[in-house]
């Protein structure tokens, strides 16, 4: 008697495509997938129970190390919480600088997604291009705030300092390059044949659904919902700058690997705008030394990370350290995703999901 | 002269040497692959080792010799050990009829006359074909022994690779057996001398063949059973120290016999390159195969030949390989059976028409 | 940590269910903030026309309505926070447990973030409980609260009724305690897990 039984693989949590310490209980008959179980938690590292336990200010830090590819943006929804929580008015001239560095972020994040993307589908040499211009996104960074990786370039209230000479020059010299690069991955991959392959059709999901399972960012929009949160409820002051919000229509990986590249582009027009008019006056407002918050303050702040929508709740007690620090976190939620999106595909496809949703697991598990 | 000497000795030395020539090649084709795959994607490359990193594959070699071989507790001993054997010696045995030189090349040692090639067997190419199947039992044991559940994928992928490439792979050289009407792969080179290299005659078969032989040899994009991101290290997951490099050797080594063979096959094997200008000056083929200088240089010359052009397939390996994504297991299976395999099968019956629409002509 | 849990025992009975729930909570306020200003939204009218009896009660903080339900009331709010056409909220930002032990009677709070994309509005729906009664789960009204919710019985061990999977989701499945609890030190307690400490 031959009989079959389903095989069950344990990916991870050290596994060179889960990005990071992802695990993934793996059923499978054969080549396909039955069922596939995200086990998480292999980075928590407790950063809300941290941030009850500092005060305001000393939080900023650990936003930095949870999301490690798009620091920025975790800096930037924290200090935005802050702020609300206070009912701080951030300068125009800081809310701008901020634009641009969050685009800027948004760019060097979508890079290393890329690379890392085509390299778990087999496509070694655009991982190397795309660091290499990562390369010079880290290296504006380092030019405006010292840092390469973990940023802490956000002040409640404004930003640290001005543009150091000769940073905006670079900027430019960087953004006038990047269409070309840009067109240069697109020629190795949007119309290779093999790529169309893997990616069209894998990870289809509807509207609907996407919503429901709280996707955001470039995942849900390959669905065809255009909610960005720079749109739909803007901060700073992206109401003055004109971009597009690409959507897919197929929510199929390939779509939200579109989305990603034009996204690239547009953040560029952003930083464009915002550079052209780059309002003058202070860049710090004035935020007391102590934050006291009074109590029962609470404040939910959105912003458009890279990865979709990062927010934070913070509630005061009135004390100068958070009550309760809630850091809502894409990544958590888009992992939950994965599940819907790869049933009845092959193995092969879960890793292209893996990085089609953009995790990065210092998020995930917070 | 000496019977024992001449049939057991020499062509145990002959193809001891051959052997060691062919691992210092792929020494030098992994460090080759390092270079140019780094040139492509716009880094440096090892540079560290000896002179521009030329001493890297020693190192790389002594490292693997050093290194602590693990054996999984739950693996099957025998075959773990067996596995990565039968991987290398199949694919080296692969070797022994590829000639790098024609029968005028045949110098004389100690009055012991060498041949540019270890053997020329009559069905020279059905020879390589099988003995190089062989090499998938290495591949499929190895997985299956380290007892693992990587591995295992990995060797069933293999399996169901090898097995489905095999077919056009073999196919493809239908029509090249049509033409000269040999199987031998010396005669079907002199063949080629007579008349024109086949790619001219076989261009599609080319294609096919190669494909067919990236994927047997498991190379990108066609290598699921080590996919990296998948299944971490395929077949070869436990592995390490000099087991590892066994199938480390089987590949590279594959991927040369693949070249050879395809510059065998269709480009003429050890006959120089003329750019079509043989018929404009007559005495450049023999000027550029060193029929001017006696068997030596003849040997040497065909050897620069067959290095040359084999040189350019390897470099054809490490261009696609740092091109393309890779395939998915089904699509894998889709473009063998539903694209190689008919269209190898249409090849030979266009092949089959050609011959004798040429036979009606001439008659 | 000094701050933690200062301890204020008395604060006896229930806040019973405002009947018009804005005006004492903003007159709580010693001096009211104008942060705590109220603002209009039209989810909220809604709200208050049709669930007016379930909301405990309503504040504000720059610009965000705070709305406190009642537990039995959670689901019937939800649904209808989800499918009226003048709320709509899609999209369930997060939700998270908070710990307030000075509220003995009910300290374990979960906190909704609800965002409609299509109005364009923002809510935060509060719900009490203690340790050892369950609320109901909306992972069947988002099923983006499925993980959000294994994290809040993780870290703060709030219990959901009808949970498809009510397990814990980042500390290993044999921890003991529940870490967001205010009571809980920084440095963890000796023996909360066998293996790592």
């Amino acid at each position: 008697m031959y009989q079959t039984s389903e095989l069950e693989i344990n990916m991870g949590p050290q596994h060179p495509a889960t990005h990071g310490v992802l695990r993934l209980v793996l059923r499978l008959d054969g080549e396909t997938i039955v069922e596939v179980k995200p086990v998480i938690g292999y980075l928590h590292r407790g950063v809300e129970k941290l941030s009850e336990n500092r005060g305001y200010r000393s939080v900023t830090p650990l936003t930095d190390r949870l999301d490690y590819c798009a620091a920025f943006a975790e800096n930037h929804s924290y200090v935005g919480a802050v702020e609300k929580l206070l009912g701080v008015e951030v300068p125009p001239r800081a809310q701008a600088m901020r634009v641009v560095l969050a685009e800027l972020q948004r760019i060097a994040s979508h890079l290393i997604w890329l690379a890392t993307h085509g390299l778990d589908i087999g496509a070694m040499t655009i991982f190397l291009y795309a660091f290499r211009e990562r390369e010079k996104c880290l290296d504006l960074f380092e030019g405006y705030c010292g840092a390469r990786l973990t940023y802490n370039a956000l002040r409640i209230g404004g930003v640290p300092q001005e543009f150091p000479d000769g940073w905006t020059e670079a900027l430019r010299r960087f953004l006038d390059e990047l269409p070309t690069r840009i067109a240069q991955y697109e020629t190795l991959l949007t119309g290779n044949r093999i790529w169309r392959l893997r990616t069209e059709g894998v990870g289809v999901i509807d509207a609907r659904t996407a919503l429901g399972l709280g996707l955001t960012g470039p995942t849900l929009r390959g669905s065809g919902v255009d909610y960005d949160v720079r749109k739909y409820a803007p901060y700073e002051n992206y109401r003055d700058y004109a971009f597009d919000i690409p959507v897919g229509s197929k929510g199929d990986t390939y779509d939200r690997y579109l989305i990603r590249m034009e996204e690239m582009r547009q953040s560029r027009r952003i930083i464009l705008q915002a550079l052209e008019a780059l309002p003058d006056g202070p860049i710090l407002a004035k935020v007391a030394g102590r934050i006291r918050p009074p109590k029962g303050a609470e404040a939910y702040f959105m912003t458009e990370s890279p990865r979709g929508e990062m927010s934070v709740y913070l509630v005061s007690d009135g004390t100068d350290k958070p009550y309760r620090v809630r850091f809502r976190s894409p990544c958590f939620n888009n992992l939950q995703g994965l599940p819907t999106l790869s049933k009845g595909h092959m193995v092969a496809d879960v890793v292209a999901l893996i990085g089609s949703i953009d995790i990065v697991l210092g998020c995930v598990d917070r | 002269m000496y019977p024992v000497l001449q049939y057991f000795v020499v062509p145990f030395i002959h193809g001891v040497v051959l052997t060691l020539v062919l691992l210092l090649c792929v020494a030098y084709l992994t460090f080759m692959e390092r270079k140019v795959i780094a040139f492509m994607q716009v880094r440096i490359g090892p540079n560290r080792v000896g002179p521009r990193g030329l001493l890297q594959p020693i190192a790389d070699v002594v490292k693997l010799l050093i290194k602590e071989d693990l054996t999984p507790d739950a693996a099957n001993r025998v075959i773990f050990y067996i596995a990565p054997v039968i991987a290398t010696l199949s694919t080296i045995a692969a070797f022994a009829v590829i000639p790098y030189g024609g029968p005028e090349a045949t110098v004389s040692i100690f009055g012991f006359p060498i041949r540019p090639y270890l053997a020329d067997v009559n069905v020279g190419i059905l020879y390589v074909i099988s003995i190089s199947s062989i090499g998938v039992f290495g591949i499929v044991l190895g997985g299956w022994a380290s007892n693992s559940k990587y591995p295992l994928l990995g060797g069933l992928r293999s399996a169901a690779q090898m097995i489905s490439y095999e077919v056009p792979f073999g196919l493809a050289i239908i029509g090249v057996l049509m033409v000269t009407g040999t199987a031998s792969l010396v005669e079907i080179v002199q063949w080629q001398q007579q008349h024109t290299w086949l790619f001219w005659l076989q261009p599609f078969a080319v294609v096919l063949f190669f494909i067919a032989g990236v994927a047997e040899n498991n190379r990108a994009p066609f290598d699921l059973p080590e996919a990296e991101s998948e299944l971490v290290a395929g077949f070869h997951t436990e592995y390490s120290g000099f087991k590892f490099a066994f199938f480390f050797l089987a590949e590279y080594i594959a991927m040369i016999v693949v070249s050879a063979l395809v510059v065998t096959l269709f480009f003429g094997g050890w006959l120089p390159v003329t750019f079509g200008l043989g018929h404009l000056f007559p005495k450049l083929p023999a000027l550029l195969s060193g029929a001017w200088g006696g068997p030596w240089v003849m040997l040497l010359f065909g050897m620069g030949w067959v290095f040359i052009k084999v040189f350019f397939m390897l470099y054809l390996y490490l261009w696609i390989r740092a091109t393309f994504p890779r395939y998915r297991y089904d699509q894998l299976m889709n473009i063998g059976w539903k694209f190689m395999i008919p269209a190898s099968l249409a090849w030979i019956v266009l092949t089959g028409a050609g011959i004798l629409a040429v036979q009606a002509i001439r008659s | 940590m000094s701050d933690q849990d200062q301890p204020k025992p008395p604060q006896p009975p229930a806040p019973p269910p405002a009947p018009a729930p804005a005006a004492p909570a903003a007159a709580k306020e010693k001096a009211p903030d104008p942060l705590a200003a109220e603002v209009s939204s039209p989810a909220l009218e809604r709200l208050r026309a049709v669930h007016g009896a379930a909301l405990v009660e309503v504040r504000f903080w720059a610009g965000l309505p705070l709305v406190e339900v009642g537990r039995e009331q959670l689901v019937p709010v939800m649904t209808f926070l989800r499918d009226d056409p003048s709320c709509r909220f899609d999209h369930l930002s997060t939700c998270f447990a908070t710990d307030v032990p000075e509220r003995a009677e009910a300290p374990l709070e979960m906190t909704y973030c609800l965002f409609s994309w299509p109005t364009r509005q923002l809510l935060a729906v509060k719900v009490r409980t203690t340790a050892e009664t369950p609320i109901p789960t909306v992972s069947a009204i988002w099923p983006s609260a499925d993980w959000n919710e294994r994290e809040a019985f993780d870290m703060v061990g709030i219990r959901f009724q009808g949970h498809p999977n009510l397990t814990r989701i980042l500390l290993p499945d044999d921890w003991t305690g529940h870490p967001l609890r205010r009571d809980y030190p920084l440095e963890g307690k000796p023996g909360d897990h066998k293996v790592y400490r």
